[in-house]
């Protein structure tokens, strides 16, 4: 049987087998199961379809055909209590199921060209008509409403909100992030230091920033006169304090 | 309308006038309910009432009709009119259904409520394209969940449905199931015959 040269392009596994058993004029009771398979692979190679989801379905398909295929070239067992299945009958009820659906469709698409030839109207409704609300009736509204009831509503609300609270997480602090870390701090005032020689204690802590920054200076001063970088020197208790660097600019 | 003397016909007369009234101002298609709480009659009655009209409309030399989709009324024009209509309204071009599409509606319209899976398993490939698509055209809609694990969707058709294939409602598609199994049978055996 020749392949025509036209390929068409078809919509799934079942379609395609469908053409194939119409073109070899083929009983769907009794498919000649080798040829067609044979037919159904050679067009599976020949098809350019790069969509992966369908390409997959046309691989289960040719894979149940071959399956049957195999199933009929063995030889039937020969088990009495056993009902005689064609391995074929379940592709064919899903042939026939597919062909049902297939001329259906091609019944409504009739239908679809006969129902077109009737128009419908839009709504023709005056603006005024349509933009119309009720007036307000607020007797109606609040109809059975009792201040108890009012109560009663507020509560659940409110019970609802404290039982989404989470009582352990939401007692959680906030943990801030430094601003300044001390490490930063010292190499800061080290090169300060080095560059300056000397300078007052209260010049450096009052042109800190925030309170924070006062003290991680404070502390990185008393480090750096840990490690001997730099010096203290007050004339008297209360005086001004003066620092004076150790190292040597770079 | 012709003027009845019996009081009986004169007030499905009067009925019929606000019906045609409403009907022509609406445009879309009214449920029986509504028509009825104007009509201040009960469905029963108001269904006679539409019975009526509709008929009227049917049979004297109108190029309007009423049609019922699935309990609701609208008024539209027939379909012999469309030749002379064409030549004055320019109707909207209506999107074509592509084979993909016509088939998928068709499960869904003869299986309803269908899931996707279902639909997949008659056509042999995957349909969710092909659903979307017939949701956006408002062809067909979700109504409701099936009872088993994952709780996957149901469609079924809506009214514009009904509308664009000159349906009246579900029961009244067309009912090929036992006939063309029959025919296929018929083929099936006619080729046995041959070949023996």
């Amino acid at each position: 049987m020749e392949l025509t040269v036209k390929l068409e392009s078809f919509e799934g596994p079942l379609d395609l087998l469908l053409h194939l058993l119409e073109k070899n004029k083929v009983n769907i009771y009794d498919i000649p199961i080798v040829e067609i398979t044979n037919q159904y692979m050679e067009y599976i190679h020949e098809m350019e379809r790069q969509d992966l989801d369908i390409m997959s379905e046309f691989m289960v398909m040719a894979a149940t055909l071959i399956d049957i295929k195999a199933k009929m070239l063995l030889p039937k067992k020969a088990a009495e209590d056993e009902e005689d299945v064609d391995p074929r009958a379940e592709l064919v009820q899903q042939l026939l199921e597919y062909k049902l659906y297939k001329s259906i469709s091609y019944e409504l698409k009739d239908r679809q060209l006969d129902a077109d030839r009737v128009m419908y109207k839009e709504p023709t409704i005056p603006k005024e008509v349509s933009a119309y609300v009720p007036p307000l009736n607020l007797d109606e509204l609040l109809d059975g409403l009792t201040l108890k009831k009012l109560n009663a509503v507020f509560e659940t609300v409110m019970k609802r909100q404290i039982d989404k609270l989470d009582p352990v997480r939401s007692k959680f602090g906030r943990i801030e992030k430094e601003e300044v870390s001390l490490d930063e701090k010292i190499s800061v005032l080290e090169q300060y230091a080095a560059l300056h020689k000397t300078f007052s204690f209260r010049g450096l802590l009052e042109r800190q920033s925030s309170r924070v920054q006062v003290i991680v200076t404070f502390l990185a001063i008393l480090e750096l006169m840990k490690t001997g970088k730099i010096e203290i020197f007050q004339e008297q208790a209360f005086d001004e304090i003066h620092i004076t660097s150790r190292i040597a600019a770079a | 309308m012709v003027e009845q003397n019996e009081a009986g016909s004169t007030a499905v007369s009067d009925k019929a006038a606000i019906v045609e009234a409403v009907l022509f101002t609406m445009g879309e298609s009214v449920p029986l309910q509504k028509l009825a709480d104007v009509l201040g009659l009960h469905t029963e009655e108001t269904k006679q009432v539409m019975r009526q009209i509709m008929s009227e409309y049917e049979n004297e030399r109108r190029g309007i009709q009423i049609i019922e989709l699935d309990g609701a009324y609208q008024m539209c024009t027939k379909k012999q009119m469309y030749e002379y209509l064409i030549q004055i309204a320019r109707q909207p071009k209506k999107q074509v259904l592509t084979d993909v599409l016509l088939e998928t509606l068709s499960i869904i319209a003869y299986k309803q409520p269908v899931t996707k899976v279902e639909i997949e398993k008659i056509r042999g490939v995957s349909s969710g394209h092909a659903v979307n698509k017939l949701v956006e055209y408002n062809l067909v809609c979700e109504i409701g969940r099936l009872d088993v694990p994952g709780r996957p969707l149901l469609f079924g058709t809506t009214e514009e449905f009904l509308r664009r294939f000159g349906v009246n409602s579900i029961e009244e598609l067309p009912k090929p199931q036992p006939e063309q199994v029959e025919e296929f049978r018929q083929e099936a055996e006619e080729e046995i015959r041959l070949k023996v």
